[in-house]
């Protein structure tokens, strides 16, 4: 199977964006050209979504929209021997994509705070409901938001308030019931009730800043039903002085959630516990992904 | 997070060896082991008898075939004891005491990763121009937000 995976090039990518007829970016326009050639009615995941073996041209060769492994694979058969019988010219483009239109569609991307913080973020229930039971998504500060976590001064013993900003963009955007998939809705400013973080310096070592984090933080909205969730913060991390960045960092998170999401799968409104862990992204190409409400940042 | 059936699906298609290998994803979550192995009635115990490499036909009833089955399938949930165990997590309000606990019951486990560890090009854009000039079919897993990120 792995020799067969081989042969394509693989690509996982939302297509949110690139479905949208309105959508005009090169790569939406070769996106929507096979996605309708899509006949798939049986297990469709829901617009777009799905598997696709298809040529660089846009030609589609296959696709599939199943969670089987063996469709999967049979797709991807199916893909390569239509793909072993399309002339040159129909399985590429006339003339070679250009790298620099995609400057059109990444200005996310193109936020990446490089010097900054970029955390992992994992939400999950307490008890598990059905699965998927967890999901991830990616927080980012820039270079003087993830100094602003500690004293400017940092001796031990002294304690520091995050600005409320800071804590209130993770109640808004993070401190979410992302856990069966992704949930369109965030809170709006106002919803948000408390938004607090203490960071206090346990040590100081060399260039090193040993920190704890203790706060809470509660949003509430009505959309049209009730929706919230109201945690208690815990976490510990390291700052390196010298070269002004986390070197460690974990910041827990666990309070009642309530009410349904959108598109967020969840069925049952009853409050309940659900965590979230923010952790170091690494430096991979998947986690370097934008947060979700990034646009919201106001950056 | 992706959907364990997912994970299981392209896990197995692009990090293991064999369709055999898939078994590792069963210990975690029975339910898509009995999903996919119907169970056994008397009257066609024997093909599910033979995929699990048991002849029924050979000097064994089906009866017994059907038996061998059970107890392959329960020696198989009886595996599922670390899942189980995050199942019954109980911890309530987060505390010091309990930090840890909440820490580690809310990060993934590696398996949960597994699919993470594929070189997947994170933009299709990308994937076209690469496919393009290496004169190669793309393969593109599509979701509503980053399959990767939050999907």
């Amino acid at each position: 199977m792995q020799k067969l995976a081989a042969e394509f090039v693989v690509v996982a990518d939302a297509c949110d964006r690139m479905q949208k007829d309105f959508c005009k970016d090169e790569d939406a326009l070769l996106f929507r050209k096979f996605a309708k050639q899509r006949t798939i009615k049986k297990g469709n995941r829901g617009g777009a979504q799905g598997h696709y073996a298809v040529t660089p041209s846009g030609e589609l060769l296959a696709a599939s929209s199943s969670a089987n492994y063996k469709v999967l694979v049979e797709m991807m058969k199916q893909g390569l021997a239509k793909w072993k019988t399309l002339p040159r010219e129909k399985r590429l483009l006339a003339e070679a994509p250009d790298p620099k239109a995609a400057n059109n569609w990444r200005r996310k991307e193109n936020l990446y705070p490089n010097d900054g913080l970029v955390l992992r973020v994992v939400a999950r229930d307490q008890k598990r409901e059905r699965w998927p039971d967890s999901n991830l998504d990616y927080a980012w500060f820039r270079k003087g938001e993830a100094r602003a976590l500690l004293p400017d001064k940092p001796k031990k013993g002294v304690k520091h308030i995050v600005p409320r900003e800071l804590v209130e963009r993770l109640a808004r955007f993070h401190l979410l019931d992302n856990v069966h998939a992704l949930n369109y809705t965030f809170f709006p400013k106002e919803a948000v009730e408390k938004a607090q973080l203490t960071s206090t310096v346990l040590s100081v070592k060399g260039d090193l800043v040993s920190l704890r984090f203790e706060g809470e933080t509660r949003a509430s909205l009505v959309s049209p039903k009730k929706i919230g969730y109201e945690p208690k913060l815990l976490g510990r991390a390291t700052f390196n002085l010298k070269e002004q960045k986390f070197i460690s960092f974990e910041l827990v998170a666990v309070g009642l959630r309530w009410g349904l999401g959108n598109c967020n799968q969840r069925r049952n409104p009853t409050p309940a516990l659900m965590g979230i862990v923010f952790t170091l992204a690494g430096d991979s190409q998947a986690e370097r992904l934008p947060p979700a409400f990034i646009s919201r940042y106001g950056w | 997070m992706l959907p364990h059936h997912y994970i299981k699906c392209i896990a197995t298609v692009f990090c293991l060896n064999s369709e055999a290998d898939c078994a590792f994803d069963f210990r975690h979550h029975p339910l898509n082991f009995i999903l996919l192995h119907n169970a056994p009635t008397l009257d066609n115990s024997k093909p599910l008898a033979r995929r699990h490499g048991i002849d029924a036909s050979v000097g064994v009833s089906r009866i017994v075939g059907v038996k061998v089955y059970y107890i392959v399938l329960l020696a198989l949930v009886l595996q599922v004891q670390p899942v189980s165990a995050a199942d019954k997590f109980q911890e309530k309000e987060l505390s010091d005491a309990n930090y840890a606990k909440w820490r580690d019951h809310v990060l993934p486990k590696n398996w949960e990763l597994s699919y993470r560890r594929i070189p997947w090009q994170t933009s299709f854009w990308d994937a076209v121009i690469e496919a393009q000039a290496k004169d190669k079919p793309i393969l593109f897993w599509a979701m509503n937000g980053h399959p990767l990120g939050n999907t």
